[in-house]
């Protein structure tokens, strides 16, 4: 069978894996909504109905690999608002930002609010949440996971991410922006060919542009990730490349407790800012999960 | 609240109120509310109530917040009955409580709203939100 990806085999560690790995179903995981209930309450619950709940990492007590979780809309908890199925390496975004309860945080592409509603639990509900959706007819099913987790410290805005009003600095910044989604890609009995998204060029050069925005909005102790689900390194490092070589900014490590790579030092025969490697870039046949990529900023000095 | 369910108003101390055309939406109180005032705001917080013909009718989320502090006027339900809820049907109860809301809760768990109606209990809980299979 022909290799996917095929322009990336330099780059990817045990290819010939990360292949086998996009035979696989993507694997179900789920985040515990802290904010309404403790995970050992929900394991026992969901013990109790055949769904045996697998953490991740010693790190996140949250975070859990659900493998017999078929329908989890079917489910009392899930009604409750108890979890959330998320993507193992999109939580990491959250979790490497870790934003404190109390704080002013901006989400600059919030739909469909899985990442908000994790921040909003790492804030204890407290503190101001913006959650900024460019896509009205995203802002439906937004507000809709952001009540059903029960999220009472967020206000939702309609603005382009890329220009963002200039009126006000935040503590904190997810800018998890529009990307090829190359990771979320797997071969299954429907799809068994890549096919490119539409636009797919053009994409870098809005990443740069909301990019340079959310440094822009930075407070002067603030931190923010950036990320995507693709592995497009002109999606990924080249956007945090060219925020480096325009502001003066640092990359800050991310020590996620998941298998991962740092950043590209090069690609395309363009060498990337040294600080790059502090980046992470995470792979289905490593992580079992979404392929990833973040990068976590501040303000240098 | 206070009256029908024994929710004090010192429950909802650390939060506004918005109005909006007919409903109420609970959002924290914080200190950037007057940053956050200068942008062009999409929708805020957690919907709260609905007016309903007369009545200010509290919305499911808001109950499954703040139910468990609620002193009065709920009703514990079996397996039995949830499903019979969730499925549309109602409940025929002897309680002694007054026509009107009541706090849906089964295994502790708060679930929202039931209408009690001389003897009978409909579920307020959105169908497309509370089916279990």
């Amino acid at each position: 069978m022909r290799a996917v990806f095929e322009r990336y085999r330099e780059i990817i560690p045990d290819f010939s894996s990360f292949q086998e790995s996009l035979r696989q179903s993507l694997p179900v995981h789920l985040r515990v909504n802290r904010l309404k209930v403790e995970p050992k309450h929900l394991e026992e619950s969901l013990k109790a109905k055949g769904v045996h709940l697998q953490r991740v990492s010693n790190k996140y007590d949250t975070l859990f690999l659900a493998p017999d979780l078929k329908r989890p809309g079917k489910l009392l908890e899930y009604f409750l608002g108890y979890f959330h199925t998320q993507a193992l390496t999109s939580c990491l975004a959250c979790e490497a930002l870790c934003p404190r309860p109390g704080s002013y945080l901006l989400d600059m592409c919030a739909s469909p609010g899985g990442k908000t509603s994790h921040l909003a639990q790492l804030m204890e509900n407290t503190g101001l949440i913006i959650a900024n959706e460019p896509y009205a007819n995203r802002h439906v099913i937004l507000s809709h996971t952001l009540s059903r987790m029960g999220i009472a410290n967020t206000v939702a805005t309609g603005y382009r991410a890329e220009v963002f009003p200039l009126k006000q600095r935040f503590d904190y910044i997810l800018a998890d922006v529009p990307c090829s989604g190359e990771g979320t890609f797997r071969m299954t009995s429907q799809r068994s060919k890549y096919i490119e998204r539409q636009g797919k060029a053009r994409l870098p050069e809005l990443q740069k542009r909301i990019l340079l925005r959310a440094f822009d909005l930075l407070k002067e102790n603030g931190q923010l990730i950036y990320s995507t689900c693709t592995y497009n390194p002109d999606e990924n490092e080249s956007v945090v490349d060219f925020l480096l070589r325009n502001r003066n900014a640092e990359l800050l490590s991310v020590d996620p407790d998941i298998q991962h790579e740092p950043g590209l030092p090069e690609w395309g025969k363009v060498a990337y800012d040294r600080e790059i490697h502090r980046a992470a870039r995470f792979y289905p046949h490593q992580s079992n999960s979404v392929g990833f990529f973040m990068a976590r900023i501040g303000r240098r000095g | 609240m206070e009256k029908r369910f024994g929710l004090s108003q010192s429950v909802f101390d650390g939060y506004l109120l918005f109005k909006r055309q007919r409903s109420w939406w609970l959002l924290g109180d914080s200190p950037f509310l007057q940053f956050a005032s200068r942008l062009k705001v999409a929708g805020v917080g957690l919907r709260a109530f609905q007016r309903v013909g007369k009545f200010m009718k509290p919305s499911t989320r808001m109950i499954q917040m703040f139910g468990h502090l609620a002193t009065r006027a709920i009703v514990e339900i079996d397996e039995a009955q949830l499903q019979k809820l969730a499925s549309g049907d109602p409940l025929y109860v002897e309680l002694d409580i007054e026509d009107g809301y009541v706090i849906l809760s089964f295994e502790g768990h708060i679930l929202g709203l039931g209408l009690l109606i001389e003897g009978k209990i409909l579920s307020q809980i959105p169908r497309n939100e509370f089916h279990f299979g």
